[in-house]
């Protein structure tokens, strides 16, 4: 059996060499970051501009909107760092290049993903961490080691929401070839992280907690730091338990995929 | 003992018969008419340990459809599969470990990386112990100027190093089979000799056991005893390279040109040339398009050089190719008793 | 300038993106969620208010929701086709015919704006009408607004065009192209109507081409009751940028191919 720890040395060695390989082409990784950065602050663009019309918004505060904002740039940010690849999958699958990942004794996925490691993504943790300790501040969110445990456990649980539902748009390549559109359409979901469910009706406030759970990236579990601890509806606690079980159903999938998937040509 | 075994082995693909226009595409969605395809169908075979057998069939004859299941990628339909005494989809990623495999035009080595660097990491993936890796890196060296390559990134690498390098790295983990398929696709003949060697050199010091396909006979020439020549998902034939090699080792094909004014013309060369040379059964010929007529031309018993004189004397030759025989031509000559 | 030749360039551009469904489908999809996500939005914007900097939630909803299937629109990708082009060499092949590479490309850009129009934003306008029951004016209005539309697709291509031109200094695509998109959606009004900006802002808005695209074409369809007077100063100022960016951007092609030509490609 091949352990976490395995997986892990080779991952740190890959990764290595690789952002040793990109570091070479600098300008390349600075104009990158920046582009990282627009992105990143076109965001909350839109929010900052409306709280110069209105004091809050449906009972929130520009710094409570801002703490949501930069909990979804972190449970984005492994998405963006360890599985960019995926948006390259369409040109393997068509070329029949993706049997290669087949080739060695080891998880496809992992293989697969590990190719692709997105140093521009770090400066998307960057602006997470510096916009949530400064909401924090405003909003004098007390730091004990209890919240730091939340924070992260629930953290890592957000991340793989997003993560499993691009798995599972990627999957779909391997029945119709060329998942760009799938992607790019559940890609588009991730924006969507930010906003308060609460603006939505009660339909939509369904859909966006238990069938496209995007209202658990972020908007649920900031609220464990935002009310006080006693104060919460149960849901704030399930970012983990929806992450894991999606990744699960991702994982699944992917793998009926790999079977099913024959490869073009020769 | 049977490094591979195949025993009636069969992949038919369920293909869905596709309607025209939108309407088409909308009762695609709900219609259920497939139609089989065999790619390959009752296909036989045995391997044993430390052979290169050369396995040659034409464009679509099933040989990909095989290798992918040799490999544990593809599921067969039905019929027996063994390499390494193992069924290659169960337990996939542990049987990988003892498979190496080089794809002709995709690099298993990291494109971005440094030489060096892939395999170092090849060596962490295969859990390559240190001494056995030092002494690999050792004989690659001797092989091919490894170390002049070390610091280059992977991207950078002829076409023909990375073949070079490809096929060595398929070898660090000491598997017990390698499947090569392609490996001298694209390539000029003297790296391609250099490939041959260094494949040549490894199979004989490991005693790995290869598989190699190709649309080069000369590659098998070089490198195999043994040809499996398949068609349509079946074997053909399964012997040695020589018989092969004595049967169609002289036959050229000639291709010849006509200018367009002279394309209507076609039927009276064939029958010029057929008459003018009694040994009729030695030249084949087949009209390709814009006025190309191929000649297969058995120099055993008609030299080609008469041939061509004879063509070129009576009539206005626009331009010649000349050939060696191509797998697809052996294949014909063989269903109409070639090689009986 | 043999039009006809530019429009055989133009209609297939346009038959090779209808011949893509499943791209459209899977854009028109996106576009619904996004519209819906901003109507519940500005629902909560308005909460309490029934007017803001001018405008109804009608307005802005129509306003935004319209920018939406403009964006989509307006994406034909331009800059990203030229750096293929340009980076594996082919942009050479483009000089030898005898027609205009820019002219070329815009043609190539109307096509696809068309085939967009066609098959994402007339199913996304009809969604913004008939589910969300947002009431567009209909009269004059429409006919400017067509007219601000040609014009603003113009401008954009433009910029397309510019950013496409980096690539023969740079093969840092993805970061140049992300940001000039960020940076249009920031000052066109596409995110957040130009009326709301803090008034510096608005003022930088003003000296920039951006709010040609959407603010202006999105302004003369949402408002009600503007004058003749309105409608000539929006479409003058559209022109203007027209002009300026035109010029600029074959300033900008003569420079960039100059470099190329002694560069040796």
């Amino acid at each position: 059996m091949k352990t976490p720890l395995y997986y892990l040395r080779i991952y740190l060695s890959i990764v290595t060499q690789y952002i040793k390989a990109k570091l070479q082409y600098r300008t390349d990784f600075f104009i990158s970051t920046i582009g990282m950065i627009f992105t990143n602050i076109a965001g909350i663009f839109p929010v900052w501009i409306i709280f110069h019309n209105i004091p809050s918004l449906h009972g929130l505060s520009f710094n409570e909107m801002l703490f949501i904002y930069c909990f979804s740039l972190l449970a984005l940010s492994p998405l963006q760092l360890f599985f960019d690849n995926i948006w390259s999958i369409w040109s393997h699958l068509l070329s029949g290049t993706f049997i290669k990942y087949y080739l060695k004794p080891m998880n496809v996925m992992f293989y697969y993903m590990s190719e692709v490691f997105d140093l521009k993504g770090l400066s998307q943790v960057a602006i997470g961490i510096g916009g949530l300790i400064y909401a924090s501040n405003q909003l004098d969110v007390q730091w004990t080691l209890l919240n730091i445990v939340l924070l992260i456990v629930s953290l890592i649980g957000a991340s793989l929401i997003m993560i499993s539902l691009m798995i599972l748009a990627a999957s779909t390549g391997f029945w119709i070839m060329d998942p760009w559109n799938v992607i790019s359409l559940v890609n588009r979901f991730r924006d969507f992280a930010k906003y308060p469910v609460s603006i939505f009706n009660d339909f939509f406030k369904f859909i966006f907690t238990f069938i496209i759970p995007i209202g658990c990236i972020a908007f649920y579990p900031s609220q464990l730091f935002l009310n006080p601890l006693q104060d919460n509806e149960m849901i704030v606690f399930f970012s983990p338990l929806i992450g894991i079980v999606l990744f699960i159903i991702a994982n699944a999938v992917w793998n009926k995929g790999i079977n099913s998937y024959s490869g073009t040509g020769s | 003992m049977a490094m591979i075994r195949l025993e009636n082995l069969s992949k038919h693909y369920k293909v869905l018969n596709r309607s025209e226009g939108l309407s088409g595409a909308l009762k695609d969605l709900f219609s259920r008419d497939y139609r089989i395809v065999k790619a390959v169908s009752d296909l036989s075979l045995e391997v044993n340990a430390g052979e290169i057998v050369g396995f040659v069939g034409p464009n679509g004859a099933g040989k990909s459809t095989t290798i992918k299941m040799m490999t544990g990628v593809l599921k067969p339909t039905s019929g027996l599969l063994t390499v390494n005494g193992r069924i290659p989809t169960k337990n996939r990623a542990q049987n990988m470990q003892e498979i190496g495999v080089v794809f002709g035009q995709r690099t298993q080595l990291w494109w971005d990386l440094p030489v060096i660097e892939s395999f170092k990491i090849l060596r962490q993936i295969y859990r390559v112990d240190q001494s056995s890796y030092n002494e690999n890196m050792n004989i690659f060296e001797e092989l091919i100027d490894l170390k002049a390559l070390y610091s280059t990134p992977v991207r950078y690498l002829s076409l023909g190093q990375r073949m070079l390098c490809d096929i060595v790295a398929s070898f660090l983990h000491n598997p017990k089979v390698i499947f090569l398929d392609e490996p001298t696709i694209g390539l000029d003949i003297s790296i391609k000799s250099r490939i041959r060697e260094v494949i040549k050199t490894l199979n004989e010091h490991k005693q790995t056991t290869i598989i190699l396909t190709t649309h080069d006979l000369s590659d098998i020439e070089a490198l195999c005893k043994r040809i499996v020549i398949i068609d349509k998902g079946t074997t053909v034939y399964d012997g040695s390279i020589q018989k092969v090699s004595s049967m169609f080792g002289a036959h050229r094909t000639l291709k010849i040109q006509l200018p367009p004014a002279e394309y209507l013309a076609l039927d009276q060369l064939a029958t010029s040339v057929n008459g003018h040379f009694s040994q009729a059964s030695a030249i084949t010929m087949e009209q390709s398009e814009e006025g190309w007529i191929h000649f297969t031309i058995n120099q055993d018993e008609v030299h080609l050089m008469d041939v061509l004189n004879y063509i070129g004397h009576h009539y206005p030759v626009h331009d010649i190719k000349i050939e060696e025989i191509s797998i697809d031509k052996i294949v014909k000559n063989i269903y109409e008793g070639g090689l009986a | 300038m043999n039009m006809g030749r530019y429009l055989v360039i133009a209609k297939s551009s346009f038959m090779t993106r209808v011949a893509r469904r499943s791209t459209f489908i899977f854009t028109f999809l996106g576009n619904l969620a996004y519209i819906t996500v901003i109507y519940y939005l500005w629902m909560a914007v308005y909460e309490g208010n029934s007017m803001l900097n001018g405008m109804t939630f009608n307005q802005a909803f129509a306003y935004l929701a319209l920018a939406s299937s403009l964006f989509t629109m307006f994406q034909v990708y331009t800059e990203w086709f030229m750096s293929a082009h340009i980076l594996n060499g082919d942009i050479i092949t483009s000089f030898i015919k005898p027609l205009d590479y820019q002219f070329n490309k815009l043609f190539e850009a109307f096509g696809a704006v068309i085939s967009n129009f066609i098959t994402i934003s007339i199913p996304t306008l009809l969604v913004i009408i008939f589910v969300f029951d947002t009431k567009i004016e209909v009269g004059l209005n429409l006919a400017f607004f067509v007219i601000s539309l040609l014009m603003a697709m113009l401008i954009s291509f433009f910029i397309d065009y510019m950013i496409g031109l980096c690539s023969f200094y740079t093969e840092s695509i993805w970061g140049i192209c992300t940001t000039k998109d960020v940076i249009v959606l920031f000052l066109s009004g596409a995110m957040v109507p130009i009326s709301f900006f803090p008034e510096y802002l608005q003022t930088i808005c003003a000296y920039l081409p951006f709010q040609a695209i959407y603010n202006i074409p999105l302004t003369i369809v949402t408002t009600p009751g503007l004058s003749l007077m309105d409608y000539a100063n929006a479409l003058a100022m559209q022109g203007m940028w027209v002009v300026i960016l035109l010029l600029v951007s074959r300033l900008l092609h003569a420079v960039a191919t100059r470099t190329i030509t002694v560069n040796g490609g």
